[in-house]
């Protein structure tokens, strides 16, 4: 599974489990509706979704335009604008003209401008600058220039200092620097900063400024032109796209323009205007009418009304101290509840009453920045609006208690300083978990960890049984680089019997944000690192550690308690996130389908994601090496016999349990930084000497080490492959290699390395042998099962996950 | 839900209004000089709303700043 894919699965997952939970995906009955009363699953209810601001949909001039166009022209002119347009176009251009006072080009939809805008007005030459916030609609069209190999950066939401510190940069290099950003921002309601834009734009000529108005347009500024032109008429540099389907209330998309021959050249070869259909004469009637609306002092009123009700929507809000996370003046409001499960609870809670609310949700907001997502419009009374309010305080504390979230966690999820005058309940997860009686233990190393305890759930499983774990402690920490010193985490959960629910181990590390890209990002990212070598790099803390592969949760799902055990742990784990301060958190290694578990983890804001396959070989029941041959199909036998037993007596093998020698232990180290360097796929920072040297004397592992001895070719005496291995109980892990690459094709060294290991753990009398990711074709060709594997990933600050998503690889011809 | 006398003044007439109608109580109504002025009680202030009764349109919708005020609108209201 791409990752792309495992992205949607993703999203499927969340918003399937709202559809479960009858909160998403909903319909309006067919029964006839008017302005903020709509039935839903034929139950009256007021609808605080809408983003039609001005409630202009029921305006009796619109509707009636709109039924005069059809009577007109048909219910559509189903021709493309390439060859015959409706005469309504020119008289709703000629309308919009007036309200921006600039160039406008009419588009079925604002995502459609976009796609008609970005390829035309970007060059090759030029470099793109998106916020991270701006809309959807705008990365899906900078996709298209993506592929041409046009420049693409991101910068965090609206940190200008940081734009211009990006300009100064790409200013020498690229011909325009495209701003792309969003007037009000969808889901905060926050909005840019346009006067510091057009002072940049002032100042750097290469500068230019694609801004998306689509939720300031009609409530702001002079004819409603939007937020993004209410203080300043457009800029020369500055190409806007607004919507005229949200307050507008016709639907429809607007390019505005300050010069007249660009906005001619779009409205000529921008490919949805050549070859999509035209918008409904039903449409464009509505948006004469509208336009004229706009363009009346009417519009005022309808603005001022509009801004009451928001005044008062936010006075409210604050009145009954709901967490509010949007910004004061907006008519989209967002209160937070952090964890999708409390959304979940509380958008039910308020369908229940009668309200209807947006569940702001992954992957529009951070998993674990979820929140209960509102609009106000002209057509809501005050009575309305204070009872949605009031209800949605009634139902806040009672859904929290249900789902164990406190109102400190909430403003700490959104890095909002919590109010002084609300006071700090008492955590009601505590008083909830004495009654279960579950006690959670936490040690910082495995010294302090009962061994036998410890083993008994992990050994054979993995290299983190109890000595595994001690040797990893030793190897990273105290070391001079960052990213060889990890921190270690032990966490158990036990009932009032003594019996172990869950258990797990964590390691807080630093992470090449890369580490499961393709290797052709990870090889631009690498460029970049010669630089500066934590350049998209984060603290991550993981379940298990970069360096062992298996099972790393215990979890005793026949307990009754698991789920609050989990409960437990999760709270454990972000607890230690920020003491750590680790950007992301995965949970990895997981490999059964669970779609209890799954939800679960979503509640708790975590989202799925693929990892590489993992391989095992489990048939080891075979006596002699004949017999292997025979369990193998017939590719795999010939494989065997033409490319590994060929060759098999030109290696001399031997194995090292133990050695001291730092000339010896050297040289391993060079083979492995060999592997190291090739080993884009799973892109690590390399593993400390120090390591080696532990591993080297440590008598739970040992070290196959293969030399070329074929008289007929000049090699060295050197060694030309190692690996180093761990014998746990019944299981061979065989965990690093290092290779000499100059003869590997020729005597293919790796595929006899991974043959001697088969043969070594056979001779061991093992059962299993893990042999991790990477390398699947080899590996299965050996008869080696491989495992499809899922973490769980949490995200504190997705912005070098979207910078690396942004990273551009020419598309492959 | 309690709104203060500075809060209120944030809000257009028009939206004064409207949270007189719907979180006030009507205290007494009077004419003078061709204005209609009524009085209503919000939360723990005062509002005098001043209509002009020709063009029927609300002139001012402010709260009353003085006790005395309200007596005097008290004693020559018709209701």
């Amino acid at each position: 599974m791409s990752k792309q894919n495992s992205f949607y699965n993703t999203v499927d997952q969340i918003v399937s489990y709202g559809v479960e939970k009858g909160i998403l995906h909903l319909y309006t009955s067919n029964q006839s509706f008017n302005g903020i009363h709509i039935l839903l699953n034929g139950k009256p209810v007021l609808n605080f979704g809408s983003c039609s601001y001005l409630g202009l949909e029921f305006d009796p001039r619109i509707k009636e335009a709109a039924k005069q166009a059809i009577d007109k022209y048909g219910t559509q002119f189903s021709e493309s604008r390439a060859y015959v347009s409706l005469g309504l176009y020119k008289e709703l251009e000629y309308l919009l003209e007036n309200i921006f006072d600039a160039y406008c080009v009419i588009t079925p939809t604002t995502t459609l401008g976009h796609i008609a805008n970005i390829p035309v007005l970007v060059d090759d030459a030029d470099a793109i600058i998106m916020d991270q916030q701006v809309h959807n609609s705008v990365q899906t069209a900078v996709q298209l220039v993506k592929a041409r190999g046009v420049h693409i950066e991101l910068v965090r939401h609206n940190r200008m200092d940081l734009l211009e510190e990006r300009i100064i940069a790409l200013r020498g290099k690229y011909k325009k620097i495209w701003y792309m950003a969003d007037g009000i921002y969808s889901m905060f309601g926050d909005s840019s900063p346009v006067e510091k834009i057009y002072a940049l734009m002032n100042q750097y000529p290469e500068l230019y400024y694609y801004v998306d108005d689509a939720h300031g347009m009609s409530i702001h500024g002079k004819n409603g032109r939007g937020f993004v032109l209410s203080n300043q008429t457009i800029h020369s540099k500055m190409v806007m796209a607004t919507s005229l389907n949200k307050a507008f209330a016709t639907g429809g998309g607007v390019l505005v323009y300050a010069d007249k021959e660009l906005a001619r050249k779009i409205g000529t070869v921008g490919g949805p205007l050549l070859s999509s259909g035209p918008m409904q004469p039903s449409a464009l009637g509505a948006a004469i009418a509208s336009a004229q609306i706009h363009l009346s002092n009417e519009i005022i009123h309808m603005q001022e009304q509009l801004k009451d009700n928001i005044r008062f929507t936010r006075l409210m809000l604050e009145k009954y101290k709901l967490p509010i996370i949007s910004e004061a003046g907006a008519a989209i409001f967002f209160v937070g509840v952090s964890m999708p499960k409390l959304g979940h609870n509380i958008v039910k809670r308020m369908l229940d009453a009668g309200f209807y609310v947006n569940l702001g949700i992954f992957p529009t907001v951070p998993m674990k920045q979820t929140g209960i997502r509102f609009t106000i419009t002209r057509l809501h009374t005050f009575i309305e609006i204070e009872k949605m309010i009031v209800t949605l305080a009634t139902v806040f504390p009672i859904a929290m208690m249900e789902e164990n979230i406190s109102l400190p966690e909430i403003y700490k999820a959104f890095k909002v300083p919590m109010p002084e005058e609300i006071l700090l309940d008492k955590s009601v997860t505590s008083v909830i978990r004495q009654a279960l009686d579950l006690q959670l233990y936490h040690y910082t190393s495995i010294q302090e960890v009962n061994k036998s305890e410890w083993n008994q759930l992990f050994e054979g499983k993995g290299t983190f049984d109890w000595e595994g774990l001690n040797l990893l402690e030793s190897s990273f920490t105290e070391n001079k680089l960052p990213e060889d010193n990890w921190l270690f985490d032990y966490l158990t959960v036990k009932d009032f019997h003594g019996n172990i629910i869950a258990s797990t181990f964590l390691t807080t590390a630093l992470w090449k944000d890369d580490m499961l890209s393709a290797r052709e990002v990870s090889g631009k990212i690498e460029e970049q690192r010669k630089n500066d070598p934590y350049y998209l790099t984060s603290k991550v803390i993981c379940s298990g550690s970069l360096l062992t592969e298996g099972e790393h949760f215990f979890i005793n799902k026949n307990s009754p308690s698991w789920k609050d055990a989990m409960q437990l742990i999760f709270e454990k784990i972000y607890f230690l996130q920020e003491r750590h301060n680790a950007n992301h958190i995965v949970l990895r290694d997981f490999n059964k389908e669970d779609l209890e578990f799954d939800n679960l983890m979503v509640d708790n804001g975590f989202f799925k994601i693929s990892m590489p396959d993992s391989h095992s070989i489990t048939s080891l029941s075979w006596q002699h090496p004949q017999d292997f041959y025979n369990t193998l199909s017939v590719n795999g036998r010939n494989h065997l016999r033409k490319k590994v037993l060929r060759n098999s007596n030109k290696f001399k093998v031997e194995v090292i349990t133990i050695s001291d020698w730092k000339e010896e232990i050297d040289y391993w180290y060079k083979l492995y930084l060999n592997v190291k360097k090739k080993s884009l796929e799973l892109n690590t920072f390399a593993l400390p000497l120090k390591l080696f040297n532990q591993l080297a004397k440590n008598d739970n592992w040992e070290m196959l080490q293969l030399t070329l001895n074929d008289p007929t070719i000049e090699t060295s005496d050197n060694p030309c492959c190692v690996i180093f291995s761990c014998k746990s109980k019944d299981t061979y892990i065989p965990m690093i290699i290092g290779l000499d690459y100059k003869y590997n094709e020729e005597f293919g060294i790796y595929r006899q390395a991974l043959y001697q290991i088969l043969l070594r753990a056979k001779k061991l009398n093992k059962h299993t042998i893990l042999l991790g990711f990477a390398a699947t074709i080899e590996k299965q060709k050996l008869g080696a099962k491989p495992l499809p594997t899922f973490a769980y990933m949490h995200l504190k600050d997705s912005f070098n996950a979207a910078v690396l998503s942004s990273i551009s690889i020419p598309a492959k011809i | 839900m309690k709104i203060t006398i500075g809060e209120y003044c944030q809000f257009s007439i028009q939206a004064r209004v409207q949270l007189l109608h719907s979180f006030g109580q009507y205290i007494c109504f009077t004419i003078i000089e061709r204005k209609g002025i009524i009085l209503f009680k919000l939360f723990d202030f005062y509002v005098e709303v001043i209509k002009d009764l020709y063009n029927h349109t609300i002139l001012q919708a402010n709260p009353i700043p003085c006790n005395s005020m309200i007596t005097f609108y008290k004693k020559i209201s018709f209701f």
